[in-house]
């Protein structure tokens, strides 16, 4: 298989295309723990919708791990008998998860795809490959492919000066930082279709009105309604070039118009002045749930921010629930401010 | 909770337009249909935030879901 197509392959699996690689490996030959599906996770009657993708099983058998996080100069036990070579295992608690192990368990997994063991980094996780660095001073480094993420988890975990292998790098790559896209979009799909509806009529509609009849007395009219707004209420024109980026804002008592809206005589323009406008008048006469929905403006704000509260506070308490939840108020995450 | 306000909104500014005499009754309809246009991405981003919710709910095996981790 040429390295392109591979490349291409693995990035479609990485957004939960269930792409099989054929393997030249005989099957008797592979090690045991190449049958549990590695690549793939559990057969599933909703593939889409099931959590198992190979990358992420492989690191749930490399990195999960246990109160021993603490201790730099180790790796972690692998923790699932089913990984080891047959040989390897002892009978206590796994293999002993030597560097030279999971060497071995790589090379088996380069061999079982099909890649050169020299390039051996690009399909394993950055996980594996940072940690291979740190502890043997292998140069591996995954050199983009799925290890952005984790890569920069890394970072972040360093910093908080913890060991490399603790049981964050296992949880967040196998259920936050790398989330089956596929699924999502599939599960998004309504909601996605009725966006972009929703936005060409919109857009197709502003750009489409006719403009209201140049009659002097119709503008004097307007005028005077502008000059009614603006004194009750303060009209900017914002600054912000974006299309229909018009709102109100109940804070400084400002309609914040487009220019589009702003300098317009079209009537639609007309109409999303007015219904900021509209927005204006809830509020003075107190509108109730105009208010509730101000009151939860600062609380959805620190909702966005408290990725980056929780995420350490997660890492320093070694919570995984906790960096879960961390990631997932996190909204680069998600496709849609909500 | 967005939605009842931009629909009261979007009722207040037709009103308004009329009442007001910026717009006149023929012309209302367009302006109109822009609202409502409008008042639809709105719909749709509730939409999502809903659905994106339900998503994570069944991921985490709130709702009945699998849990496999």
């Amino acid at each position: 298989m040429p390295e392109s197509m591979g490349r291409m392959l693995e990035i479609l699996r990485g957004f939960g295309f269930p792409i099989r690689a054929t393997s030249s490996t005989p099957s008797r030959d592979r090690p045991r723990w190449s049958r549990n599906s590695l690549w793939w996770g559990r057969s599933s009657r909703f593939p889409a919708l099931s959590r198992g993708s190979g990358i992420r099983r492989a690191g749930e058998l490399f990195w999960r791990c246990s109160g021993e996080a603490h201790d730099r100069n180790r790796l972690t036990r692998l923790d699932a008998g089913d990984c080891a070579r047959g040989s390897d295992r002892d009978e206590e608690g796994g293999p002993p998860n030597e560097p030279a192990n999971l060497v071995h368990v790589l090379t088996s997994v380069a061999a079982q795809r099909g890649v050169k063991p020299d390039r051996m980094a690009e399909i394993v996780w950055g996980t594996v490959a940072v940690s291979f660095r740190n502890e043997r001073g292998m140069t591996g480094q995954s050199p983009g492919v799925d290890a952005s993420g984790v890569r920069c988890r890394l970072k972040a975990q360093s910093g908080f000066g913890l060991c490399w292998q603790s049981i964050v790098l296992e949880e967040v790559s196998c259920h936050v930082l790398r989330p089956d896209y596929f699924a999502y979009v599939l599960f998004m799909l309504p909601a996605l279709i009725l966006a972009g509806v929703a936005t060409i009529l919109t857009k197709t509609r502003f750009a489409n009105t006719p403009t209201t009849r140049p009659h002097r007395e119709l503008r004097g009219r307007r005028r005077q309604e502008c000059c009614w707004i603006a004194k009750a209420f303060r009209v900017s024109r914002s600054r912000k070039s974006a299309v229909l980026s018009d709102h109100y804002d109940p804070r400084s008592r400002t309609l914040r118009l487009s220019p589009d809206v702003y300098s317009s005589p079209s009537l639609s323009a007309i109409g999303v002045a007015c219904h900021e406008a509209g927005h204006a008048m809830q509020h003075s006469s107190g509108y109730a749930l105009l208010g509730m929905r101000s009151a939860l403006v600062p609380a959805a704000q620190i909702g966005s921010y408290a990725t980056y509260f929780l995420f350490p506070l997660g890492l320093w308490m070694q919570s995984p629930g906790l960096i879960k939840l961390g990631f997932c108020s996190s909204r680069r995450w998600w496709p849609f401010p909500s | 909770m967005t939605l009842p306000v931009e629909w009261d909104a979007s009722s207040r500014a037709k009103r308004l337009m009329v009442s007001s005499g910026i717009v006149t009754h023929q012309e209302q309809g367009d302006a109109a249909k822009v609202l409502n246009a409008a008042f639809l991405t709105y719909v749709a981003s509730a939409l999502s935030a809903l659905l994106t919710l339900l998503y994570y709910l069944l991921r985490s095996g709130l709702l009945g879901g699998r849990r496999n981790d």
